[in-house]
């Protein structure tokens, strides 16, 4: 049962929220490729930190936001708490494949890999997987209701599950050394200034750009749901 | 309530007993990924070594994923599921029921690849059996928690095979990597209490996935 | 002075161009189901006028 809409389901993202989008990534893309100071070790591969950490940081974001929509759903069983979860997972999955490739293409000059199965790239690759095994769940679930009940338990039992694989992974990699790496926890410490606050920026920029995207699939939901409920409604008016 | 759980666990377990199309299935699979591993990798002793407990849990997991699929095809071929929710029964209670007949199922299906395992790779065992069954019975306890759970959910939708390993595999890779650790450590003859934190690990995840599970089986079910 | 262009070109590229992609393929999505929606509406109004 969704609320009733009218023919213009949600406005667009708003002028406010366009405005910083572009504000924050023009300025972001700038201080990450010109104004941020060239990594003395790495070189300015080293760049792609203000890309690759922000969008992990944002997609960490988009797993509390999906984990809350989909208590609330269960507690609501409102559907624009459903929405607000797909929306969240699949632009979630998106920003998700954005980090795990920049990580790869960091990796490969560094470190001489495109992938390494160290403790923190482990875990957010299986974060990744319970994402996608979340959007094919949507896709493959069945009808609206029971795909929204499906998907807010599994994004309940990944959301239980993520301590317990944080730590078993972490173990498991520190009996394993890898190559010796510079992680980006080593490199927050002493940050310098003009470093930080690129980052700082790029932060900004992801949660914009993740925002007005989420803005836009949030309406693309909206409407596709009303198609939907519409077709419905006019096979159980038309059929004698 | 442990009645019911009771009751409903044996007659399932009466009917597999009966058609055997669950461990069959299982058992068989087993044999043929470890055949597979075998002609793939060719292991020495060194090897095994090193990479056996990953390859009996290897086997045995996609053994247990096949076993999953096939229980909850049967149940709805027989109209299982449905008719169970019109006993007077807790969906809780269900559920429990349904862990606990996989559980059963599982711990035979490890049984017998590590027998099986034992036998194709040459492992020498001293004693270590009861330190294994407890791998054995944490590991099957976890895997049967998420797998009444997303079993429940794939048999509900057009793609059940698929989604059940698409599911449950990233979300049981901790109980894949604890239950590795320690089977490794006590194939290697340092025992359990080398691997306590896995232990440990084992069983809060046993505990927290059967919570969860629990909980959450009566949202799965409800029409 | 650029060390490794490549590598940091590519996967800048690779960033925004999955994120202008899937902005571009949401405003398409959503023009076409913008007037799905509204060819649905409209046949929802005449089949039941007095809604």
């Amino acid at each position: 049962m969704s609320r009733d809409r009218s023919v213009n389901p949600s406005p667009t993202p708003s002028i406010a929220l366009v405005g910083a989008g572009l504000v924050t990534t023009l300025l972001a893309l700038y201080s990450a490729l010109v104004f941020a100071p060239t990594d003395r070790v790495q070189g300015d591969v080293q760049r792609l930190f203000y890309l690759h950490v922000p969008a992990a940081l944002t997609m960490y974001l988009a797993i509390l936001l999906v984990f809350i929509a989909s208590l609330r759903y269960l507690q609501t069983r409102d559907a624009a708490w459903d929405e607000l979860a797909t929306v969240g997972a699949e632009v979630g999955l998106l920003w998700g494949t954005i980090v795990l490739l920049t990580g790869a293409m960091w990796a490969k000059p560094i470190w001489g890999a495109w992938w390494t199965w160290d403790a923190r790239l482990t875990s957010f690759f299986i974060l990744w997987l319970i994402f996608v095994a979340y959007v094919m769940l949507r896709s493959y679930g069945g009808e609206v209701e029971q795909v929204a009940r499906f998907c807010a338990v599994l994004s309940i039992l990944g959301f239980i599950g993520m301590p317990i694989t944080h730590y078993a992974v972490e173990w498991f990699r520190t009996m394993h050394p890898g190559p010796v790496i510079m992680t980006e926890g080593g490199l927050g410490r002493g940050l310098p200034g003009s470093m930080l606050a690129t980052f700082a920026l790029g932060l900004a920029a992801s949660v914009a750009l993740f925002s007005n995207l989420f803005v836009l699939r949030l309406r693309l939901e909206q409407q596709t749901r009303r198609t939907q409920q519409i077709r419905r409604h006019l096979d159980l008016m038309e059929t004698p | 309530m442990f009645r019911h759980t009771f009751i409903l666990i044996s007659k399932d377990l009466r009917l597999e007993w009966r058609s055997k199309e669950v461990l069959s299935s299982t058992v068989f699979f087993a044999m043929i990924a470890l055949t597979v591993i075998y002609f793939g990798f060719q292991p020495g002793r060194f090897q095994v070594a090193n990479v056996g407990p990953g390859i009996l849990w290897t086997a045995f997991l996609f053994s247990a994923l096949l076993g999953m699929n096939r229980m909850f095809q049967a149940e709805s071929e027989r109209g299982g599921l449905e008719g169970l929710m019109l006993c007077p029964v807790n969906r809780t209670t269900l559920y429990l029921a349904k862990c606990g007949t996989l559980f059963v199922l599982l711990t035979t299906t490890i049984a017998a690849t590590f027998f099986i395992f034992i036998i194709f790779f040459n492992v020498r065992l001293v004693g270590q059996l009861p330190q294994l069954a407890l791998v054995a019975i944490l590991g099957s306890l976890g895997l049967s928690a998420l797998g009444i759970s997303f079993g429940a959910m794939a048999a509900k939708t057009s793609a059940r095979d698929i989604l059940l390993p698409l599911l449950l595999v990233p979300i049981a890779i901790p109980l894949l990597i604890a239950a590795v650790k320690c089977t490794g450590a006590i194939l290697a003859g340092d025992g359990l209490t080398t691997a306590r934190s896995w232990v440990q690990l084992l069983a809060a995840f046993d505990v927290i996935f059967l919570a969860a599970g629990y909980l959450t089986f009566p949202t799965i079910l409800e029409e | 002075m650029m060390t490794n262009p490549g590598y940091l070109f590519a996967g800048f590229a690779l960033a925004w161009g999955l994120a202008l992609g899937y902005l571009w393929f949401l405003s398409r999505r959503s023009a076409v189901v913008q007037r799905e929606l509204e060819i649905l509406e409209e046949r929802l109004k005449q089949v039941s006028p007095q809604e």
